[in-house]
């Protein structure tokens, strides 16, 4: 069974019914690359980067109700164990099926301590792209050296598809360490026979400072690091562990308005700043790379 | 022969009698054992966080084993989805439980609430079940005692009845 099935089972039954009939059909599962589930609102498919919300001429919409037991089912009836994560936003289930969660949140003021009445599930897809990396691994494996390399883009371009590709790759034959907070770049198929070793739910600065001090890793990979770990990268990177990393954000000029990304690039962490894209509907990457003056590679 | 068939039914009420305090028994005991699992799934949930299916894995009863109800429990681990087990787990071993129907829709309802919301939520609903689940066991604790001779005498009675009859 694979994730669409997965999120299928765990639909009530017209819901059920409507989808598993339209992924029956001429659909390229490959290309799908989000469910979204709402309440009192159309639930939705990403397939070749289209929103399709009609399917055999209905649309589907669940109520509140379906929404709390699909969240159940989700969660293998462990909505207890995931309640911090949900608070951040995100689960990450069995199989790196990461789902965003919305809903109404009970704050405090300063952080969300609940989320009740939850309004839409954003499930998305992983796919296990081999070979993703191909056209990039060059510049970052030269020899024995690996250098360090910033990925960024727009959310849903595929910036961890590419990073678990390299890992898996590189840790094919290197002592990769995985700082995977959200637990959603490890795939069993994909790491099952590599030298990689993963740091499952660790905070990404204390992840890869960890990873640096206790591990001997030859690279450190790294999702989607955030404002808040530059210190802790900048502090671990000294060792001269070369770092992959992603980030999101359109262009390298936005990103530098951030603060955190701006003290990383200040500090010479990464040796590759890359810009990612990826036309609709197509599986290949095109790749925009400076270095650390901004100049074109 | 009729002395024989005689002592023949007189076992046999007895024997009814017994039996029947010793359903009184188990279903004291199983109240006891599932009051048991309530108040280790509400710790584990409430300090742990535990996923509902290791929870299941790891809570051991001798009297919950025996019924059945913790191995249905356990082999829904490998279910592609994982969902309403602990109603498929009661359904299925329903026959060897001895609970009153009051008793049977507490276990039912404790189960309904097990995973499907967060912790504290959880922890204050199981609070509920098992206030409910200690007040059946005084009770029962209080009746069991009381039908167990009931239910001995009336058998010897009955026994001793049909065997005057018999002769």
């Amino acid at each position: 069974m694979d994730a669409i099935d997965k999120v299928i089972f765990c639909l009530p039954e017209k819901g059920r019914r409507l989808l598993a009939a339209f992924f029956a059909g001429a659909v390229n599962r490959k290309k799908v690359s989000e469910i979204r589930l709402r309440a009192n609102m159309p639930s939705s498919v990403t397939y070749e980067e289209r929103n399709i919300s009609v399917f055999g001429g209905q649309e589907i919409i669940f109520t509140e109700n379906d929404m709390r037991s699909i969240l159940a089912r989700l969660c293998e009836e462990s909505v207890h164990t995931y309640g911090s994560a949900m608070n951040e936003g995100y689960i990450t289930l069995s199989g790196g099926l990461r789902v965003g969660v919305c809903g109404k949140a009970v704050s405090d003021g300063a952080r969300i301590l609940n989320v009740r009445e939850v309004s839409s599930l954003a499930v998305r897809i992983p796919q296990a792209l081999a070979g993703a990396s191909a056209e990039i691994l060059p510049l970052i494996v030269k020899g024995q050296r690996l250098y360090s390399a910033l990925f960024y883009a727009l959310p849903g371009v595929g910036k961890t598809t590419l990073i678990r590709d390299i890992a898996a790759k590189i840790g094919a034959k290197r002592r990769v360490a995985v700082v995977d907070s959200r637990g959603e770049i490890y795939m069993r198929e994909m790491f099952g026979h590599t030298l990689c070793d993963f740091l499952d739910g660790y905070p990404k600065g204390v992840g890869i400072e960890i990873a640096t001090r206790t591990l001997s890793p030859e690279l450190i990979v790294c999702d989607e690091i955030g404002e808040g770990d530059a210190e802790k990268i900048i502090s671990s990177q000294n060792t001269g562990v070369p770092l992959i990393a992603t980030v999101h954000g359109a262009t390298l000029g936005s990103l530098m308005m951030r603060p955190g990304v701006k003290k990383l690039y200040e500090a010479g962490v990464f040796r590759y700043y890359i810009g990612v894209s990826r036309p609709a509907g197509s599986q290949k990457y095109s790749f925009e790379v400076k270095d650390t003056a901004g100049v074109n590679v | 022969m009729r002395l024989f068939g005689a002592a023949l039914l007189f076992i046999f009420f007895s024997l009814l009698g017994v039996l029947a305090g010793e359903r009184e028994k188990k279903r004291l005991i199983q109240c006891e054992a599932f009051l048991e699992l309530f108040e280790y799934i509400k710790n584990q949930v409430g300090y742990f966080l535990t996923p509902t299916k290791i929870m299941y894995r790891n809570f051991s009863s001798s009297v919950l084993e025996a019924c059945g109800f913790l191995p249905a429990l356990r082999s829904h681990e490998n279910d592609e989805v994982y969902c309403d087990v602990w109603r498929a787990a009661l359904k299925a071993c329903k026959k060897s439980l001895y609970l009153s129907e009051k008793q049977f829709a507490l276990v039912l309802e404790f189960g309904d609430c097990v995973g499907k919301s967060h912790g504290q939520i959880q922890t204050n609903t199981f609070d509920y079940y098992i206030s409910e689940m200690r007040a059946e066991i005084s009770k029962e604790k209080e009746e069991s005692a009381k039908n167990i001779k009931m239910y001995r005498t009336l058998g010897i009675a009955a026994g001793a009845c049909a065997a005057i009859l018999v002769i």
